[in-house]
């Protein structure tokens, strides 16, 4: 098998993957009609921004005051270069992208130096993508030039291919010479790289280190670091070194990757479990999730704990609740036990505490601005966490109840608030407690349940609606959150009415509250009338 | 050990405190099938894992016809594993293209896939993304695959598993097509019928170790007149 024909056999699994995709997304024009709206808005945006961007700012797509933070770059490179040879060293990089990679790559009669080069070349290439996407998004805020986006592009990606890049070989060095000792140099590096982003801290501080000071003045004269300064400026010559630099560090890994198979296999089966087990949002609080990412890591089998003293069931309760003690059940039983959880009830309560100190020392309007984003970021949160049913779905316990589906639903949203909930509502009640604020102390439970229910609802009518995860992305993650905050709005709306007609905050909260308890059957009534016998139709729209 | 076919030595692969394949010595003349049994957990995926080069053995060596077998392997030892993956994105024939392009196949491939799709009642599925195959559709993709690229080594990991009645003698019919070929196939699976239809001999495992290996005449005859189930649940339990 030459090159060059094991070349052009992976070019046409590339061109026909790519050509497929687009016929696919072509058959259902209409889930595109959210995107191009989107660029259509974004596109016009950026364009008239970046017509209008002054000449001197031309050939860099950065502002002057950001280019002021590119001071800290080189050391802060060499921190990520230190780190990624120390980890590289000790585990190889997840090369293959797809878990048919095993059949038809790992098991072609390909070159093993070609096919590490092509699966390098591809996530050069897609990751190319991703931070032009981002630049792009971003854009909205500092673009002046389109000659600045291309060029900052390359550079990042440049500077994202050398980093990640390098795991392979340190890997495949660390191997064949471990007497090198690899760890130690990355280690190394990030030592040197934080000594040099610490050196102004220090200086702020009152201290001078003449070693930390020899450090930050010399670490960032020294490429690629500088090289990513420059080319971020809008020179070209640095950007060419690096684009050199990046090619160099993938052809080292090909050239290398003669004997490199198994590992490389091994991290991939893991990151696609990894994946798999974020897109369903249940990686960090299942026990099922835990132990499925522990299949994929065989050598973790001997030290994982593997049985449970299973419950016996006197007091499990009955109907639609039996989803609840599951989930309790996975609660205590996901690795730690119930540690973590533990340990964000005392975190709630001890936030509680400082912000009622705070509300006590500050005027409230202080405390209730520096409140407001911690409130809008749940709500972001709580709006955007994934809503996934389909492995519930093809659940036996989930499908074997005999109670009704909508009543399953509202215990299954109520399930979801276990680890969320308590360390909120402690919190609520400290601050209550301490600034003697006894509607909050009260009401704290009734309205953060009220509050999240309501949310949870909303993001399962929107799962009935759009339950493809990518449609959720993008337009579909603004509309979502968008819904969220007009569904919020009511039990609000409600609550300020009925406080204001009745001059008593206890019934304008139990008016907001009723408000909301109704909204969040309706959603969920809604949600149930369209899963009532077509569940799997989401499942696998959902996993599509 | 024999010279002619697929001889592993000495097999060893641990996980941790774990010995999942424990020494393990074997061999698979050409145009013979082995069929790999045991229970659960006993060792027979690591093994063909190992085999096919998606997992480094501790220790032990393996050789195709005397010549050992190296990194390259992957050449020689094709492996249908026992979760069939396709790339989501490919038609069924765009995959049977893909192999034959990598494998670098003669032109006489088309005809050769097409028989194949034909056989495996793939034919109305031929123009479908690997995303939309049913698991069996997609364990057929497989095996259509790999007889394409007529490796000689074959190793098959719970293959009848998801194929439909039919699919599950076709596949029969084409591991002994491959057997007539001279290719060694490996077939691990739980089926211990279809094993005693097709196998010339029979490795059980336990633990990671080899409790049986012999012809299955030989299990057959000097059983006793008792049946492959039989002396697998003596030995196993």
């Amino acid at each position: 098998m030459n090159g060059l024909s094991g070349l052009s056999a992976l070019l046409y699994l590339e061109a026909r993957m790519m050509v497929n995709r687009i016929r696919q997304i072509m058959r259902r024009p209409s889930r595109l009609i959210l995107w191009a709206l989107f660029f259509l808005w974004f596109g016009s945006f950026i364009f008239f921004k970046m017509a209008h961007g002054s000449a001197n700012e031309y050939s860099t797509l950065f502002p002057h005051k950001l280019q002021l933070l590119f001071v800290f770059v080189p050391a802060i490179y060499v921190v990520i270069l230190g780190a990624q040879i120390l980890i590289g060293s000790g585990r190889p990089p997840a090369a293959f992208a797809y878990p048919a990679d095993a059949r038809f790559l790992f098991g072609s009669r390909l070159p093993p130096r070609l096919v590490i080069f092509w699966l390098q070349l591809r996530e050069a290439f897609f990751s190319g993508s991703r931070m032009v996407f981002i630049l792009l998004v971003s854009a909205w805020w500092f673009a002046n030039s389109f000659a600045g986006l291309v060029s900052a592009a390359i550079t990042l990606t440049s500077v994202y291919i050398i980093a990640f890049g390098l795991r392979l070989p340190s890997f495949l060095t660390n191997r064949r010479y471990p007497q090198l000792r690899l760890a130690w140099l990355g280690v190394a590096l990030i030592a040197v790289g934080v000594g040099a982003v610490a050196y102004p801290l220090t200086l702020a501080i009152g201290l001078n280190n003449v070693h930390l000071s020899f450090i930050a003045r010399h670490v960032p004269q020294f490429p690629p670091g500088t090289w990513v300064v420059e080319a971020l400026g809008g020179h070209l010559a640095p950007l060419i070194a690096l684009v050199a630099l990046a090619a160099g560090v993938v052809g080292l890994g090909a050239v290398a990757a003669t004997d490199a198979y198994p590992e490389l296999w091994e991290a991939s089966a893991r990151l696609y479990a990894f994946r798999s087990l974020a897109a369903s949002g249940r990686v960090f609080w299942n026990r099922e999730a835990w132990r499925r990412l522990r299949e994929t890591d065989p050598t973790r089998v001997s030290r994982e704990p593997t049985s449970a003293t299973s419950v016996s069931g006197e007091r499990t309760p009955p109907g639609s609740f039996t989803i609840l003690w599951k989930d309790w059940l996975a609660l205590r039983r996901a690795p730690g036990g119930l540690r973590w959880p533990i340990v964000w009830l005392v975190a709630g309560a001890v936030a509680g505490y400082v912000a009622a100190i705070a509300a006590m020392d500050y005027s409230l309007l202080v405390v209730s601005v520096a409140l407001a984003p911690v409130l809008n970021t749940t709500i972001v949160i709580g709006s955007q966490a994934t809503v996934t049913l389909s492995a519930e779905i093809r659940r036996p316990i989930w499908w074997l109840s005999h109670s009704e589906l909508r009543n399953r639903l509202l215990v299954w949203a109520a399930s979801g608030l276990m680890r969320v909930a308590p360390p909120l509502i402690l919190g609520e009640i400290v601050a209550g407690l301490v600034m003697r604020n006894w509607v909050l102390v009260f009401g704290a439970i009734p309205i953060t349940l009220g509050l999240l229910m309501l949310i949870r609802a909303i993001g399962l009518a929107c799962y009935v609606i759009l339950p493809g995860r990518n449609d959720l992305r993008g337009p579909g993650f603004i509309l979502r959150l968008f819904a969220t905050y007009i569904l919020l709005i009511p039990p609000v709306v409600t609550w300020v009415v009925v406080q204001n007609l009745t001059n008593s905050i206890l019934a304008g909260a139990v008016g907001g509250l009723f408000f909301a308890a109704a909204e969040t059957y309706g959603l969920v009534f809604f949600a149930a009338l369209r899963l009532e016998e077509n569940a799997m139709a989401f499942a696998i729209a959902e996993e599509r | 050990m024999n010279n002619g076919g697929l001889s592993v030595d000495h097999l060893t692969r641990r996980f941790g405190k774990l010995t999942a394949v424990d020494d393990l010595s074997f061999g698979v003349e050409r145009g013979g099938i082995l069929g790999l049994l045991g229970p659960n957990g006993a060792g027979k995926t690591t093994t063909l894992l190992c085999l096919s080069g998606l997992l480094r053995p501790d220790a032990g060596s393996m050789a195709l016809d005397g010549r050992p077998l190296g990194a390259d392997r992957n050449r020689f030892v094709a492996l249908i594993p026992e979760t069939p993956e396709v790339y989501p994105m490919l038609t069924v024939w765009e995959h049977l293209v893909f192999v034959a392009k990598s494998c670098r196949l003669g032109p006489a491939w088309s005809e050769r896939a097409a028989e194949l799709v034909e056989r495996l009642d793939l034919s109305d599925q031929r123009d479908t993304l690997g995303e939309a195959l049913s698991k069996g559709m997609r364990q057929k993709t497989l095996i259509a695959c790999t007889v394409l690229a007529e490796a000689p080594v074959m190793l098959l990991d719970e293959p009848m598993i998801g194929l439909d009645p039919k699919g599950q003698r076709e596949l029969r019919s084409i591991l002994i097509e491959l057997r007539g070929r001279g290719t060694a196939v490996v077939l691990s699976t739980h089926l211990l019928e279809s094993a005693e239809a097709i196998c010339d001999r029979v490795l059980v495992m336990k633990k990671g170790r080899a409790v049986i290996n012999a012809p299955i005449d030989e299990l057959r005859f000097g059983g006793h007149g008792r049946s492959l189930e039989d002396v697998f649940l003596e030995v196993t339990q």
